[in-house]
């Protein structure tokens, strides 16, 4: 009797995983499968868009790298992501902790408040930030971006780590100081290695968030050197009413893809990281 | 010459006084348990001896040195928490190390032989690769015990540190610590809200109530000779009993108050006569309820019997009890201060 149950139930959960993959994997295939058709195959509607009806071509992704400035956006986006990662650690650590240890109940209306601010779109912000990024002559540069995108990344950041060092018991950091370490020593020695699911999805969240934002990197940069993957492509990519579609999605898979695969090596984290901050912010 | 002294030391967290005065001398070697109910300030105390908490006022010295502006790591101490706070990043080698590790002063071969020392003394050598979530409540104690053994402290404190062991393995644990104690004659401070850890472990007690010190003694003392109300009452299980008396007040323990059929003939009685109300039936011992007639106040009274006991009780019957002379105890009504004997 028991068996067969069990065989459904299986059954029923690979079923429910499978359609999950499809449903997540399809985008991606779609993506590759195009960036590598000719534009006679993928042009044609009677074609099917799925399979391969004429041979493939890496043409595209020629134009991609010696026509355009991908290479260039790349460079920057990563550069930019990079720097506004650290910018985001170096003061969302501290400031998490301070508000999750040392001011007390204030501490938690102080998180939720700055929990607020990232709530204000950019689409709204664009406009006053721009007046501060020409004012301090930052417009058309890379830097301008690096000043901004911390608004968005550090009141989030500090509310999810918040969660984190809230949710370590205090007893563990006492016990340090009391084992002969600082209160900073302490910190690092203990309070960090424990809290590094948190830093993993601080990590993730900020880089991904400076590879995917547009309206800033819209507003504030227009020279094509200074752009930033997600305007530059779509810029370069569409001129006038021609869409070079087998190159944007050349562009788009190559960006998504490296991300995705890290964002699978570190997903048990991520998720602890996500929700922990969740349950106990 | 006392290892610790505590002068006229206060904690006050707004309104609340967590601690208020308390005067505290504690000799080398001694294990001296600090007792009271949650919240009496016992564990604040601690907390500022340990450098956790910053005192409103007093003084704290520790083997001759003023540690009240120290922070915990300059103070000879060493700490166990009640929830032991073992790093669960760690394995056990590496938790009882880290304090070795904080001054970069012993080099690896040296850490080595230290940890290995702490871990026989407290038998745990075999689990020094674990990690702690794969420790039982037991082992954790010790491993918690063995990283605040390592850097050899002046002092060891420890807060409530059986709480959170099963029943059963509490009696062995109490037994373990105390002799450990004992073998390496480290001055011990021990919190807990447990008399009988406190009775059967302490060199002294110190009883403390709203954050202040209620009496100083050993166990005999505190037990036999309860400076006040409160520590009459608190120790014992039942504490004892209070009968009212124009302006004063008089008490015996549960298990002084017994049929006078069974009571010791030698000893010079005071006779009660005693309504019972209810017999409660506990194993070993069964208590009895009721109202001593003829007091002020009608409050119920308890007696401590042994089940074995041939004497037959019955609920809603008057029988006749007796407490020696030498037995009965004395307070003021107003203070709760013990005072003289007066005639009944």
């Amino acid at each position: 009797m028991k068996t067969p149950t069990r065989w459904i139930k299986r059954a029923l959960f690979y079923g429910v995983v499978a359609v999950f993959c499809f449903f997540s994997a399809s985008p991606f295939m779609w993506m590759i499968i195009t960036m590598f058709k000719q534009d006679k195959d993928l042009y044609r509607s009677a074609n099917n868009p799925f399979i391969f009806n004429l041979p493939p071509t890496l043409s595209h992704l020629d134009l991609l790298f010696n026509n355009t400035n991908f290479l260039v956006f790349m460079r920057n986006s990563v550069f930019i992501g990079v720097l506004v990662v650290i910018i985001t650690l170096v003061i969302s650590i501290p400031a998490a902790y301070s508000l999750a240890r040392l001011v007390g109940r204030w501490g938690e209306r102080a998180g939720i408040g700055i929990f607020l601010v990232y709530l204000v779109p950019p689409t709204l912000l664009f406009i006053p930030l721009s007046r501060v990024v020409v004012s301090l002559g930052l417009h058309n540069s890379l830097w301008s971006l690096i000043l901004v995108y911390p608004t968005i990344t550090i009141p989030f950041s500090t509310w999810l780590l918040m969660g984190f060092f809230k949710s370590i018991p205090k007893d563990l950091e006492e016990a340090a100081r009391v084992d002969g370490y600082s209160r900073l020593t302490s910190f690092i020695k203990v309070i960090m290695p424990l809290s590094m699911s948190g830093v993993v999805a601080v990590i993730a969240f900020t880089f991904t968030l400076t590879l995917h934002e547009f309206v800033y990197a819209l507003a504030f940069v227009t020279s094509s050197a200074q752009r930033t993957i997600s305007v530059g492509v779509p810029t370069e990519l569409v001129r006038g009413d021609v869409f070079y579609w087998q190159s944007l999605m050349a562009a788009a898979a190559i960006v998504a893809i490296p991300v995705g695969l890290v964002y699978n090596i570190f997903l048990d984290r991520l998720v602890a990281g996500f929700t922990m901050g969740a349950v106990k912010g | 010459m006392a290892v610790i002294e505590i002068k006229n030391l206060s904690k006050h967290f707004d309104k609340v006084k967590a601690v208020n005065g308390v005067d505290l001398a504690i000799p080398e070697g001694e294990l001296l348990v600090i007792l009271g109910p949650s919240g009496c300030g016992k564990t604040t105390l601690m907390r500022m001896i340990a450098g956790l908490e910053k005192p409103t006022s007093g003084v704290i010295s520790i083997g001759g040195l003023d540690v009240t502006e120290l922070p915990p790591r300059a103070r000879p101490i060493a700490m166990v928490f009640q929830s032991y706070a073992l790093y669960p990043h760690m394995t056990v080698f590496n938790n009882i190390a880290f304090p070795l590790k904080a001054h970069g002063k012993f080099s690896k071969t040296d850490i080595k032989e230290k940890v290995k020392w702490a871990a026989s003394i407290l038998d745990i050598e075999k689990l020094l690769e674990r990690k702690p979530r794969q420790l039982s409540g037991g082992e954790r104690q010790r491993v918690a015990l063995g990283r605040a053994l390592v850097k050899e402290p002046k002092v060891l404190l420890l807060d409530e540190p059986l709480s959170n062991l099963d029943a059963k393995l509490r009696a062995s644990a109490r037994d373990s610590l105390q002799r450990f104690q004992r073998r390496l004659g480290i001055t011990t401070i021990f919190v807990t809200h447990d008399q009988i850890e406190a009775l059967g472990m302490g060199d002294r007690i110190v009883v403390m109530s709203q954050g202040k010190v209620m009496q100083v003694g050993t166990p005999q003392d505190v037990y036999h000779n309860s400076a006040n109300t409160f520590v009459a009452s608190f120790l014992g299980s039942p504490g004892m009993n209070f009968i009212q008396r124009d302006n004063y007040l008089f008490g015996f323990r549960p298990e002084q108050f017994v049929p006078q059929e069974i009571a010791d003939r030698k000893d010079d009685l005071q006779l009660f006569s005693f309504a019972v109300t209810r017999v409660e039936y506990l194993g070993a011992e069964q208590q009895i309820y009721g109202v001593v007639e003829g007091s002020s106040d009608e409050k119920k009274v308890i007696a401590s019997l042994s089940s074995e006991t041939n004497v037959r009780l019955e609920t809603g019957k008057t029988y006749t009890f007796a407490v020696p002379q030498q037995q009965l105890r004395f307070f003021d009504h107003e203070t709760g201060l013990r005072i003289e004997p007066q005639p009944l």
